[in-house]
Order: C-alpha cells, then sequence, then structure tokens
C-alpha cells in the first residue's frame, strides 16, 4: 500500500497518514478503502470455503463439526454477496463514476464516507459471530424462517449476523442514491445521457436495482430481530405468521442483488472490450436497452427460488425467467460484434474478460435449466445449483473483477501490473474455477444436495468431490499469484502513464492516479468515448 | 459414457413423470449444447482470427450498427426461450397433476432429523431417527405423498424420481408419482433444516401391491 | 422530456402491467405489495427528479450536487468549484460508530445507547456545523 499511499498524498494538502485515510471524503480514498475491505473479506470468505471444500473431500468428518460446517457455508455465503461483491461494486463505482462522467468528487462526498464506514463495520459485526460462545449464523445467507427463529437458531451470533447486515443494508442503500445523484446532476458539459460510457448505464441500473431492493432486506431483517428477541410472529406459523413470507422478502430482494453484482462487470467487459478491440461498442443503444430491460426484469423473476415450495405461480416466474436471457443473449452478441474485425490484443485484462465470456455463458445456460419449473423441482438445493450460481458469481463477477483490476489499478496506482504473473494468474484460475465447479453439476443431478458436511460412501460422490477439493486448492494458489503480483508490481511496476490501454473513456484523460478532484481540464464530449476522439482527431457521434 | 452423455447425464428416473423430466432435460441439453457451440464458437473465432498482428497500429473499421442484425438477435433467443417455456409448462403440467386413485397416500412429516411416514387409512406408522433411517415400502403405480412439518422448513427428495417438494409447517404440499417397477430409492433432505440436516435419509422399497399389502397388514398386526 | 426522469417513468409503468398480470394470475398479496411498492418507489423518483431538471433548465440556483445538468450547451466551462467540496472529516465515522452501537445495544443491553447516542449527537452536530 505504501506506493499507493504515497502516490496519492501527494495530491492535495490533506491529512496524511492513517488520518488522513480515516477521515478521508476523496472518492478515490473511499473506492480504493472499498475495494480493500472487500478484498479482505472475499479472502476471509473464500477460507471458509476451502476449508468446506476440504471437508467434503472425502466421506465422513474430518477437520470440523456440523456446526462449524454450518457456521461456515453461511458467513462463505453472506460474506461473498453482501461483504464482498455488492461492496466492490461500490468501490469501482465510488472510484470511476466520477471519473467516467467528468465530475470533481461524487455529489455528497461525507455521506460517502459515512457509507464506507457503516459497510466496514457492519462486516465486523457479522463476522464478529464466530467470537460469540454459540457461533455465527449457521442457517445459510438466505436465512430462511422459521429455523432462523431464536426456537431453532438461538444464540447472539445470528443477532450479530441481523444487526450487521442491517447496517451494510444502510450503508448500500444511501450509497446508490449518492452515486445516481452523481450521474444525473454531476455529469461535464456535453455528456448527455446516451454518450455516457456503458459502465456508467450498468450502473444507474445497478443503483436503481439497490435503491428498491434493499430496502426490502432491510426491512426483513428488522422483521426477523423483532421475532427473535420481542415475540413478533411475523414468520412463525405458531403465532399465525408465515415462513413463506420471509422467502418472498428474502428473494425480492435477492434476485435483483443478483444483478447488483454482475450489471456493473456486464460494464466493466463492455469497456474493456472495445478498447482492446480497438472498435467502438456494436450496437450502444440496443446494450442500453438491454440493460434496462434485464432491470426492469429483475423485478419479476425473484420466486424461481420457490419453486418447490408449491405456493407459487411457476409459470409465470418461469417466463420472466426465461426473458432474461434475451437481452443477456443481446450483450453476448455485442460483444462477439465488437471484436468482430477488430484488432484484439491480449492482455491481462483482455484475457480474464475472454474467460469471463465463456465462463458466464456456461453459467448463463444453466440458468435457462434451472428456470424450468420441472427441471428446477429435480435439481433445486442441489450441487447442480451451487455450480450454476458459482459460473455466474465466480465464472461472472470475479473474473471480471480481475479484469478491471488489472485494466484500472495502474489509473489507481500508477504502476502497470506485472504482465507474465497475470498471465500465470489467469491460467492457474481458468483451470482452478473449472476443476472446481464443473463436477458440481454432475454431483447435483446425480443427487448430492447442498449444504451438507458428510455424505454416505454409497452414493458414490467421493471421486467428483475429491476433484473439486483439488480444483479449489488451485484457485487459492491462483489468488496467491495475484497478490504477489499486486505487492511486486506496487513496488517495482513500470510507471503506467495517464493512458497505458488506449482507453476510451475520461479516466485515461487524467493523470494516474488522477490528482485532487481528478481534472485540470477536459476534452470535448461528443462520443461515448472522449479520450479516443480526442486521440484521433474524431468529431461527432460516429 | 456414450450412452450417458446422449442422455445428457441424468440418472434415468423410475416414475412416469420424472421419465417427462428426461426428456425435457434431453431437449434442453441438446438445444443448450447447440448454442453454446454457437457462442464459444464466435468468441473463439474471433480471438483466434482478429488478433492483432505485431506492429500493426492502423485503426480497423470502426463500424457501430446494423439494426437488421440486432433485431434478429433479439427475435432468435426470444423464440427459443417461448419455445423452450410452452415446453416447461407443458411438463409442468404432467408432473403436477393428481393421479388418479392413488394405491398408497403416505402422510410424510418431517422434523429435525428424520421422517414420520403415514400410511392414510391404517395405523401405520413409521419413525426414522439419524441413527435408524427410516426404510418404508410402498407398491408399484399411483402414490400420493402429503407433506408438511412438525418444526422448520424441509424438503422432501427422492432423486431416483427427479422431483423433490418443500415441507412446510403449517401448510400440506403434494407430491404424486407412478411408480412404474420395483426398486429401492434413496431419499433425503433438499432444503437445510439445521445441525444434522445431512443426516436425514430414508428408503422407499417399491413392491407389488401383494406384498406391499401383506407388508401392511403385519405392520397393522404388530401395533 | 430528459431520459433520467424516462428511466424512473419507464419503470414505473413497466411494474404496473407486470404487477398487475400478476395479481391477476395469482391473488398473492405479499409479492403484488412488493410490486407496487417498486411502482410508487418509481413515481417518487420521478417527482423528485423532475423538480431538479426543471430547476436546472430554468438557472434557478441548484444545490451543488446538480452543478451540471449535461442538458446545458455543450461548450460550457466545467464547473469547478474546489470550496464546494469538503476536504475531508472525522463526522462520518463517528456517525458510523454510532450506529453501530446502537444496534449492538439491541443484542447487548441499551446501557450502549448512552455512548451510542452521545456520538450520534456529537457526530450530527459536527457534521453540520462545517462549513462546506
Amino acid at each position: 500500500m505504501a506506493t499507493l499511499d504515497h502516490a496519492l498524498a501527494h495530491t492535495a494538502p490533506r491529512p496524511t497518514g492513517v488520518v488522513g485515510w480515516i477521515t478521508t471524503v476523496d472518492h478515490k480514498r473511499i473506492g480504493i478503502l472499498y475495494m480493500i475491505t472487500a478484498v479482505v473479506f472475499f479472502i476471509a470468505s473464500g477460507i471458509l470455503a476451502l476449508l468446506m471444500r476440504a471437508e467434503l473431500a472425502q466421506p465422513g468428518l474430518q477437520i470440523m463439526d456440523e456446526s462449524t460446517y454450518n457456521q461456515a457455508f453461511t458467513i462463505h455465503g453472506t460474506g461473498m454477496m453482501l461483504l464482498f461483491a455488492t461492496p466492490l461494486v461500490a468501490g469501482f463505482a465510488n472510484y470511476f463514476v466520477p471519473l467516467h462522467v467528468g465530475a470533481p468528487d461524487v455529489a455528497f462526498p461525507r455521506l460517502n464516507a459515512l457509507t464506507y464506514w457503516l459497510y466496514a463495520l457492519g462486516g465486523l459485526v457479522v463476522f464478529s459471530g464466530f467470537l460469540t460462545a454459540s457461533g455465527a449464523a449457521s442457517f445459510g445467507w438466505t436465512g430462511y424462517a422459521p429455523l432462523s427463529d431464536s426456537t431453532y437458531t438461538p444464540g447472539a451470533g445470528v443477532d450479530l449476523w441481523i444487526i450487521g447486515l442491517i447496517l451494510v443494508g444502510f450503508s448500500s442503500i444511501l450509497g446508490a442514491v449518492n452515486l445516481m445523484a452523481t450521474i444525473f446532476g454531476m455529469r461535464a458539459p456535453g455528456m448527455t445521457m446516451f454518450r455516457l460510457p456503458i459502465f456508467i448505464w450498468n450502473m444507474i441500473v445497478t443503483l436503481a436495482l439497490i435503491m428498491f431492493s434493499f430496502p426490502v432486506l432491510t426491512a426483513a431483517l428488522a422483521a426477523l430481530f423483532i421475532d427473535r428477541n420481542f415475540g413478533g410472529g411475523f414468520f412463525d406459523p405458531a403465532q399465525g405468521g408465515d415462513p413463506i413470507l420471509w422467502q418472498h422478502l428474502f428473494w425480492f430482494f435477492g434476485h435483483p442483488e443478483v444483478y447488483v453484482v454482475i450489471l456493473p462487470f456486464f460494464g466493466v467487459v463492455t469497456e474493456i472490450i472495445p478498447v482492446f478491440s480497438r472498435k467502438p461498442l456494436f450496437g450502444y443503444r440496443g446494450f442500453v436497452f438491454a440493460t434496462l430491460l434485464i432491470g426492469a426484469y429483475s423485478f419479476t423473476v425473484w420466486a424461481h427460488h420457490m419453486f418447490t415450495t408449491g405456493s407459487v405461480d411457476n409459470p409465470f416466474f418461469s417466463a420472466m425467467t426465461m426473458l432474461i436471457a434475451v437481452p443477456t443473449g443481446v450483450k453476448f452478441f455485442s460483444w462477439i460484434a465488437t471484436m468482430w474485425r477488430g484488432k484484439l490484443r491480449f492482455q491481462t485484462p483482455m484475457l480474464f474478460t475472454m474467460g469471463f465470456l465463456f465462463m458466464f455463458l456456461i453459467g448463463g445456460i444453466t440458468g435457462i435449466f434451472v428456470a424450468s419449473p420441472p427441471i428446477d423441482l429435480a435439481v433445486h438445493d442441489t450441487y447442480y445449483v451451487v455450480a450454476h450460481m458459482h459460473y455466474v458469481l465466480f465464472g461472472g463477477t470475479v473474473f471480471a473483477m480481475f479484469a478491471a483490476f488489472y485494466y484500472w489499478i495502474p489509473k489507481m496506482s500508477g504502476r502497470m501490473m506485472g504482465e507474465r504473473l497475470g498471465k500465470l494468474h489467469f491460467w492457474l484460475m481458468l483451470l482452478g474455477f473449472n476443476v472446481t465447479f464443473f463436477p458440481m453439476h454432475q454431483l447435483g443431478l446425480d443427487g448430492m444436495q447442498r449444504r451438507i458436511p458428510d455424505y454416505l460412501p454409497e452414493r458414490g460422490f467421493d471421486t467428483l468431490n475429491a476433484l473439486s477439493t483439488v480444483g479449489s486448492a488451485i484457485v487459492a494458489m491462483s489468488i496467491l499469484v495475484f497478490i504477489s503480483n499486486f505487492l511486486l508490481s506496487m513496488k517495482k511496476g513500470a510507471p503506467a502513464g495517464d493512458d497505458p490501454w488506449g482507453g476510451n473513456t475520461l479516466e485515461w484523460a487524467t493523470t494516474s492516479p488522477p490528482p485532487h478532484h481528478n481534472f485540470r481540464s477536459l476534452p470535448p464530449i461528443v462520443s461515448e468515448r472522449p479520450v479516443f476522439d480526442a486521440r484521433h482527431g474524431v468529431h461527432g457521434d460516429g | 459414457m456414450a450412452t450417458s452423455l446422449l442422455g445428457s447425464c441424468t440418472p434415468r428416473a423410475v416414475t412416469a413423470q420424472g421419465r417427462d423430466v428426461n426428456t425435457l432435460y434431453d431437449i434442453f441439453f441438446w438445444i443448450a449444447a447447440g448454442v453454446f457451440v454457437i457462442t464459444a464458437g464466435l468468441i473463439a473465432w474471433s480471438i483466434i482470427r482478429y488478433r492483432a498482428k505485431p506492429g500493426d497500429e492502423d485503426l480497423p473499421k470502426q463500424f457501430r450498427h446494423n439494426l437488421k442484425l440486432e433485431i434478429t438477435w433479439f427475435a432468435i433467443p426470444q423464440a427459443i426461450v417461448i419455445v423452450l417455456f410452452v415446453l416447461s409448462a407443458l411438463t409442468l403440467t404432467d408432473v403436477n397433476e393428481r393421479v388418479p386413485e392413488p394405491a398408497a397416500t403416505v402422510n410424510v412429516t418431517a422434523y429435525q432429523w428424520g421422517w414420520r411416514f403415514a400410511y392414510e387409512g391404517t395405523d401405520v406408522e413409521v419413525v426414522g431417527t439419524p441413527q435408524q433411517p427410516a426404510e418404508i415400502l410402498v407398491p408399484t403405480g399411483n402414490l400420493a405423498f402429503l407433506l408438511t412439518s412438525a418444526d422448520v422448513v424441509h424438503a422432501f427428495y427422492v432423486p431416483k424420481f427427479l422431483i423433490k417438494r418443500d415441507t412446510i409447517p403449517g401448510r400440506t404440499t403434494r407430491l404424486d408419482v407412478a411408480v412404474e417397477a420395483p426398486g429401492t430409492f434413496d431419499g433425503e433432505c433438499a432444503e437445510f433444516c439445521g445441525l444434522l440436516h445431512h443426516r436425514m435419509p430414508f428408503t422407499i422399497e417399491a413392491v407389488s401391491p401383494d406384498q406391499f399389502q401383506s407388508w401392511l397388514d403385519d405392520m397393522s398386526a404388530e401395533i | 422530456m430528459a431520459e433520467e426522469l424516462r428511466f424512473f417513468l419507464r419503470s414505473a409503468l413497466f411494474t404496473i402491467l407486470i404487477g398487475t398480470i400478476y395479481w391477476f394470475l395469482s391473488y398473492e398479496e405479499t409479492g403484488s405489495i412488493l410490486l407496487a411498492g417498486v411502482v410508487a418507489s418509481s413515481a417518487f423518483f420521478v417527482l423528485v427528479v423532475g423538480a431538479a431538471v426543471r430547476a436546472a433548465r430554468s438557472g434557478r440556483k441548484t444545490p451543488r450536487s446538480l452543478l451540471g445538468f449535461a442538458e446545458g450547451p455543450e461548450d460550457r466551462p466545467l464547473i469547478l468549484d474546489e470550496d464546494a467540496f469538503p476536504s475531508g472529516s472525522a463526522w462520518p465515522i463517528v456517525g458510523s460508530v454510532a450506529a453501530m452501537l446502537v444496534g449492538l445495544g439491541l443484542i447487548y443491553g441499551g446501557w450502549l445507547w448512552i455512548p451510542g447516542a452521545g456520538l450520534a449527537l456529537a457526530g450530527a452536530w459536527g457534521w453540520l456545523a462545517e462549513e462546506r
């Protein structure tokens, strides 16, 4: 961090050192804080996953008991979704939304700092459950009632999980409002809505999803807390409540949440592909339309997580879910057409983007399978679904996250990341990821259910599980390669210069790292890629 | 291996409803394989064919739109998902349909952590525990399972039936199947339900109606 | 009509359409109410954003956050008012610690609300007292 710190500290007469970081209201510093904290939670939740894989490598209980295993997968899910992926989005958004729209900072800088600290403290509160006598929450990140009630899962660990997530929920809502105000109100002259970078369009939809869905989660968590501590009975059938109510509330948040953690990364790869193909995005307006459609559909599919309850309208939710595949397909074809007849360069950001395309394609296709109720009734709550969601969230979000890191760390730090280690990281992760998660499709079809620490030897699950555990170790190695690459590059990396990739968007029009308040001057903005236009002397929307 | 791949790697079901799901899965599998090969092929082709030559600094042609193309690649996936939806909806009707005159109706109660099976119209009850999982007999032919839970949400799942249904406290859900041949089928709890979730296996043995009737009579006599 | 407005307007109209279909297909209350909530939230943003766009177009004094609605002329100079932005503040972290203490007080006892409320008041006071 020393280099980052040094590079950023020279930009303005502000408090330096630890005090400077704690009291900062600079969107770039807050963005970096968000990203580092999110990656710390990624590693913590990842270690939990490695422990689970180690336990599942063979039948029987070897390294932990049932209770520990249940806490591990609960905090793994909660941590990855709500303390890693969502705040990571906030991190990229914080750093790059003002830069992309040509603004000096976000609309409400102090509020921005507040949202970061609410998230960081909320995450610590969630993880502190491990320190309580009864352990952390142990009912899955979905927290299904009545299992999450005080009768079946007593203990302060669960209450800490609820309070921590409520803090994170408030953080997300306030952050979304702040960024939306920035995009709508602080765009540079000439930056009309249809000249916004695609990353920003994806963020607009993401922020709307956060604003409409996180309040539902926060309210549901408050109701659960009242149930547990004050005899509320919202979800308790014995008191006239309804367990299905919890599932409706949770998934009404939970499905848009999936798009909250993937849409911004659609945006990231849609910035990277044109830059590394040296062509404009094919079908800009179609792409925006597809993004809007995905956002709109995402609020109408929540109960496809509840097909097996027998109490929701399966055909309705099946139809709406399958419809989402269409705009997603439009995006794929736009990406392909953008590369078509381009001049493609495969530095590490583009490599990870290609990994994203293939892995997300597999996850998207199995998504159609589980959208079909008869198939879902067979594979729901089995490892098939575990495989599907990891192809979407790991193959999608995490691959695109690394693409974004390799693409943007030069801008944030002023130093290039190492290409050789970057490529090693990519190939190791691609291999490890597929060895870990591909066999899970077959395990699921064969009937291995989720969330079990042990399975009977006679069921024949052991070979594929052992294979999957080997894969998880390869993934862990690839992450270590990334961390070494990062540390080495921050010390000895080549200077990045303002625009190492031949970029399109405004962050490449300023120094690396950008000065306090970002820009000394801006190029004229006549299309969605002002820096490209300025470099090649192009005028107009083309 | 080849047959397993042709059959899209799903285990073959032992119920009439499950065979419908097998068929549906196979159709999905082959359409998906086609979509994957085309899309991944186009990506791979772009990667191989359009890689920049070293030293070539000229800009490629900067094309941006083609409305006809964009409409086409919206319309074709739309048509595919409509077909897949209609097929799914038809199969769903079969899977959810109540079987006529079930040869046995079993009231299933899930609890932490085991299953209680009670045969409707008799006093016969089989209770399983984590130490002693339940093993029940059913006749081949039409069966109805009426499912509920004594505590938290569980899910009644028999992999060879290719179906599961949640058991929800305060509600009764229903699962109808037609078992086509005698055999022994493993069952499990699919919805996470607490500490010993993985220790809720049960076994369903399908036998001829006569054998089933004599087993039922024996069980009644024991009570 | 400004694209920002259309965004929320479309969201409201789409959800009205789907919500109506959903209600008559399922008569399921929870989901229908939640969809109505999305419609209401979208409508609320139509009003808020609409007011901001009108203010920006009429050239009246606008809040700092609305420095540059990009609807203006393209040669309008970049407004970079350094004084409009704070350079650092300790009150956000104070406020978030206060929020955490209030939350933990619900678990471990109300005595935590005393420091929580104290920090919350101090944070609010300090925040509002800062000049820019």
